[in-house]
């Protein structure tokens, strides 16, 4: 059986909690990356933050679709940031509870600019919840060979893992 | 359409969703605090539809079997009956840490899934490697 989905990376937050951690010397030898969290932050906020490479130069952008339950939704974009991001759960949502992401990353050993398609949710027990899809682009032409998680203070028991996916005929 | 975990019919399910229908974007409750979750169950192509149409759906159960967690879905679904659909994003909170052993997916009340419908239940593994 042909494997099409590879799994690189895992890590999951011990007890204590991290502040951040990155995922080193991916290997050049996929189509295609995904990205997977179960993650939770111990403040209140709902956001997740990666760097690609080490790069923390204003060379990411996004536009995002988002919904917040019965608070609406909206779209906005953000260009010449340093960062990428999706949502995830904070301590403000329901105890216990932790966000769903996935990201995947087209092309990442190429030499163009890396785009990249995201959907997450902030899951709640209430009215209101947090989700959105983000398109989002890195404007390096060079390989994607580490990512730095920069969210600080991961609740224990979050979960990152790394896939690598191989087209056919590769 | 709607779903339960087998041996848990509490009222601890809670679905959301942002979903579009080509000219108009919603932001919804699906449902708090009742007994299944819910992927807009009621607007799915039907008898009444265009024949051989069906609906899709990709739902994502990240860590089912971890007994310190809730469990959060994550689901990406759509439908296009030339002339009507709708594509949403769909997340439902079943607010238990209980490990996921069985999953039931069911129609509206008295609706019968016609043939041709499936589903389909694959495990995705982890890394032993942190790349730390």
């Amino acid at each position: 059986m042909a494997l099409v989905m590879t799994p690189i990376y895992t890590q999951v937050v011990p007890a204590g909690g991290v502040t951040a951690f990155s995922f080193n010397n991916i290997p050049q030898v996929y189509t295609d990356l995904k990205l997977v969290a179960s993650t939770r932050r111990s403040t209140n906020a709902v956001d997740l933050a990666w760097t690609f490479n080490g790069d923390s130069g204003n060379n990411y952008s996004t536009t995002i679709f988002f919904a917040q339950g019965s608070a609406g939704l909206g779209t906005f974009r953000t260009s010449n940031i340093s960062y990428m991001s999706a949502y995830q759960n904070g301590s403000g949502e329901t105890a216990n509870t932790f966000g769903s992401f996935e990201a995947i990353i087209p092309n990442y050993a190429g030499s163009n600019f890396k785009q990249v398609i995201i959907d997450s949710v902030a899951e709640n027990a209430a009215s209101t919840y947090i989700a959105g899809m983000n398109a989002g682009l890195y404007r390096s032409t060079n390989p994607i060979q580490s990512i730095q998680l920069l969210t600080a203070n991961l609740a224990q028991h979050s979960t990152l893992s790394l896939y690598g996916i191989i087209r056919s005929g590769a | 359409m709607s779903f339960y975990f087998v041996g848990n019919r509490q009222n601890i399910y809670t679905t959301h969703s942002l979903y579009g229908n080509g000219s108009s974007a919603t932001s919804t409750n699906e449902a708090l605090n009742i007994s299944y979750g819910t992927l807009r169950g009621t607007s799915m192509p039907n008898a009444n539809s265009t024949a051989n149409c069906f609906a899709v759906a990709v739902m994502d159960f990240l860590d089912y079997a971890n007994t310190s967690k809730n469990k959060t879905v994550r689901s990406l679904w759509g439908w296009d009956l030339n002339g009507s659909g709708q594509v949403g994003l769909t997340s439902t909170l079943f607010a238990t840490t209980d490990a996921i052993t069985g999953i039931s997916v069911n129609t509206s009340a008295g609706l019968v899934a016609a043939t041709g419908s499936r589903a389909d239940l694959y495990g995705i593994t982890i890394s032993s490697q942190t790349g730390a």
